[in-house]
């Protein structure tokens, strides 16, 4: 029987699966079926991070931090205001020995910093460049007066230095361990010495690919090391 | 031991017995981890001494290791001791303090100075005493045997370790036993053998008869339980006793009075065993657990609560017991279980000690009063205990079963405010992630920023637009700047624009007349003068100079069409409505070639 059950749910993320599913698997403690059905939802739209923050839930009830600090992750990258994913986000990342705010950081300027997305960011500085060229095209052709011009190639500006800041802060080549505890060797192999071991739901830097070693770095600690592909999930 | 005394206590006055208390530790700098033995020593000349009173010691885990107690009998008068024994282990590192020990009795009352301890950070990669090489632990030693039995006096004290080596922790026996062959006189005075670095344990004493030689003793045994704190050679001072003997009756003394005198004489003795060592060793690294807090022996672990059904807000007892053999007093406890839905409160201990079969084990019993927070059912989860077993000499676990509870609501109103106007606080239970999203979460805003942001060569619009802009600034500005040149080059234009007009002329008159100005027009743009009073000659004279001089051929065609629209505006009325729309096109052809020179 549960046999079938987990064919089942590892059936689901091929298939069409509805919120309701989804939320019906995760009210009965069906982590996996939920979490698969969320997945599914996720697949379809990846835009939307509900899907995202169902799916962190269900895994985290079922005990796969690492997975879970991946989907609270995309979660948070496209809605960072949510109050909600973020609780639950620093909630698995605690587990994992981490925090949302990273250390030295007042956790309002983090907020400040984060409370925009990056494609939300992306689509305000458009925004801004649009406006300030239509302003100072007016302003050339003398229609407006030309501060109205400045001001709006000012914000333009700001939102480009925010922008950018944001993706050096959050690059996308990210990863979370998804391994109990992932070995960081020496080098890309079996035969090289572990220097480190990197508890699960940690977040990493990819730094350097060579076939199945992935060269990362901890967020936390700096530590650099290779391990396997298998022991990470890219966000 | 005490049985081997046989002193009489002296019923003394209570206001004339003396009472003194000393308290002193093995040393006063510690490293934090380390065990400390504090040993409280009451004495006085009653029959009964009382118990010294531990002050709190916050900075400290403490507990109670054992007691010896020794008695004295000199010029009459008896005194006792007792020693109480306690491990206590620094909490954190610093200046810390054990306050004054206080003991009362009859209206007296002692009190201990003060002591100060020094705790510092362990040395980093400090090594522990290196074992000597020596026989495994559990090899037993060779008790001190003479070369020839027979000659063995008739009184001897020996000492024995039941082994060599031990872990920190693991029990030793320690087995004193005094031979005589003779009967003594009067008591004997013990002094048992100086212990450092060790927790004791009292395992009573035996007697026995042994035949050595020629000779038939008669034996008391007396053994205790040594537990090293620490690793290292730990010393075991010499036992002493003091006896007297009665001198045997020598019946070949040639002298009578000899013979009588020697009647009834005693000859003191002191007696001491030979000093001995342990091997301590650190209980080993490898594999040492996480939740690993000191037990050393062999145990088991029971849990149990005193009713499994019960309300929110009701007290009841989880009581768990660790049994089995080894120092239970220096176990430690499990961890304290993770359920959130219970509030648990301090733990009570006690220790019930039992020595059978000469090996110290018995039944700590820990007592916690649990609330339930919240209904439903809860459960309490395993408990762990990890000890480390020297006989197997790896680390294990002992584990209690998961209680399950069912907790029903609370009375309404029992876990009210606690009095008139106080605030109810929030009560955490539990730290949970939050419930999922009730549907789609993403704002219809932040879809078209999203949406906006991927316009991709769309967002070249506006560059353009002000490139234009920027265009059109610099041709109104180019216009400012050369106004004659502006006509010049606009010329053409206004006169095809006046071209157009004409043909929408009320008459052929007024067309030819509007042709006509058209062409004046023209050549005083393009020329910079004013069209009025233009003649064709005049406008031969401007055309041909310049930068530009037209060409006759194209000038033959400005003539021509400025001499058909005079024609025309001057023609009888009728004659002139065909040949004006051909005067407008000759004058347009006109323009062009001129344009065009």
């Amino acid at each position: 029987m549960s046999a079938l059950l987990l064919a089942a749910a590892l059936a689901l993320p091929g298939s069409a699966a509805t919120p309701e599913e989804a939320k019906a698997h995760y009210d009965a403690g069906r982590w996996e079926q939920a979490a698969a059905a969320f997945a599914a939802l996720a697949e379809s739209d990846p835009g939307e991070p509900a899907w995202h923050y169902g799916r962190g839930g269900a895994l985290l009830k079922g005990g796969r931090l690492g997975a879970a600090v991946a989907a609270y992750e995309r979660a948070f990258a496209l809605a960072p205001r949510d109050r909600d994913v973020r609780e639950n986000l620093d909630f698995a990342l605690r587990r994992a020995g981490e925090e949302l705010a990273p250390s030295g950081v007042p956790p309002l300027a983090f907020a400040l910093f984060t409370l925009l997305s990056e494609r939300e960011l992306a689509g305000l500085h458009w925004l801004a460049f649009w406006a300030a060229l239509l302003l100072a095209a007016a302003a050339v052709l003398r229609l407006i007066p030309r501060g109205w011009a400045a001001g709006a190639a000012g914000l333009w500006l700001a939102l480009g230095l925010w922008w950018a800041g944001l993706r050096a802060a959050l690059p996308p080549g990210r990863a979370v361990v998804v391994a109990s505890r992932a070995e960081l060797r020496n080098g890309p192999g079996q035969g090289f010495g572990v220097g480190a071991t990197v508890p699960e739901g940690r977040r990493v830097r990819l730094l350097s690919e060579r076939e199945e070693w992935l060269e990362v770095g901890t967020l936390k600690e700096g530590e650099r090391g290779w391990v396997k592909a298998e022991s990470l999930e890219r966000l | 031991m005490r049985a081997l005394l046989a002193a009489a206590l002296l019923a003394l006055p209570a206001g004339a017995r003396a009472l003194e208390i000393s308290a002193e530790v093995n040393k006063v700098l510690a490293e934090l981890g380390d065990q400390l033995v504090l040993a409280v020593t009451v004495s006085g000349t009653q029959a009964s001494l009382p118990k010294p009173r531990l002050p709190a010691l916050a900075d400290f885990e403490a507990y109670e290791s054992g007691t010896s107690q020794s008695f004295s009998f000199v010029n009459g008068r008896t005194s006792s001791s007792v020693t109480y024994t306690y491990v206590l282990q620094p909490r954190r590192k610093g200046k810390l303090r054990v306050p004054a020990i206080t003991v009362q009795a009859g209206g007296r009352a002692a009190s201990t100075e003060p002591i100060d301890i020094q705790v510092v950070d362990p040395a980093p990669g400090a090594p522990a005493a290196p074992p000597r090489p020596a026989a495994p632990p559990g090899s037993p030693v060779a008790p001190r045997a003479p070369a020839d039995p027979t000659q063995r006096p008739e009184v001897f004290l020996t000492a024995t370790l039941d082994k060599p080596r031990a872990y920190v922790g693991e029990q030793v026996t320690l087995a004193v036993r005094f031979h005589t062959s003779v009967s003594l006189v009067g008591d004997v005075q013990y002094d048992a053998p100086k212990l450092e670095g060790f927790l004791t344990e009292d395992l009573g004493q035996s007697q026995s008869s042994e035949q050595i030689g020629s000779r038939s003793y008669h034996v008391t045994e007396v053994r205790t339980a040594l537990f090293p704190v620490h690793a290292g050679r730990l010393a075991i001072g010499a036992a002493q006793a003091r006896a007297q003997a009665a001198k045997a009756l020598d019946p070949f003394a040639s002298d009578l009075f000899e013979r009588f005198f020697s009647m009834g004489a005693v000859q003191p003795l002191t007696l001491r065993s030979d000093p001995l060592a342990l091997e301590a060793l650190p209980l080993p690294a490898e594999g040492k657990p996480e939740g690993f807090s000191g037990a050393v022996g062999r145990f088991r672990l029971k849990a149990s609560v005193d009713r499994t059904r019960l309300k929110v807000g009701e007290a009841a007892t989880l009581t768990v017991e660790i049994s089995g053999t080894g120092n239970l007093r220096s176990a430690g406890e499990p961890a304290r279980p993770e359920a959130p839905a219970l509030r648990f409160y301090d733990t009570e201990s006690s220790v019930r000690t039992e020595k059978g079969a000469g090996q110290v084990g018995g039944v700590k019993t820990l007592k916690t009063v649990f609330v339930p927070r919240a209904s439903g059912p809860a459960t309490i989860p395993p408990l762990t205990l990890w000890y480390f077993d020297p006989a197997e000499k790896r680390y294990e676990k002992a584990q209690s079963e998961p209680i399950a509870l069912d907790v029903a609501p609370g009375d309404p109103g029992a876990a009210g405010p606690a009095g008139p106007g106080a605030a109810p606080g929030l009560g955490i239970v539990s730290r949970d992630i939050r419930y999922l999203k009730a549907g789609p979460m993403r704002s219809p805003a932040s879809r078209a920023l999203e949406a906006f942001a991927g316009l991709g060569a769309a967002h070249g619009v506006p560059a353009l637009l002000l490139a234009g802009s920027l265009l059109a600034d610099w041709r109104r500005r180019r216009l400012e700047a050369d106004p004659a040149g502006a006509r010049a080059r606009s010329a053409a234009a206004r006169a095809r624009a006046a071209l157009d007009k004409a043909a929408s002329a009320a008459d052929a008159v007024a067309a030819a007349a509007a042709v006509s100005e058209a062409l004046a027009g023209y050549v005083a743009d393009r020329c910079g003068t004013a069209p009025a009073g233009l003649t064709l000659k005049r406008c031969r004279e401007l055309l041909g100079a310049g930068r530009r001089p037209v060409p006759a051929p194209a000038f033959a065609l400005f003539a021509e069409a400025w001499r058909d629209a005079e024609a025309v505006r001057f023609a009888p009325p009728g004659a002139a409505e065909a040949a004006a729309a051909a005067v407008a096109q000759k004058a347009r052809a006109a323009l062009d070639a001129l344009e065009a020179a």
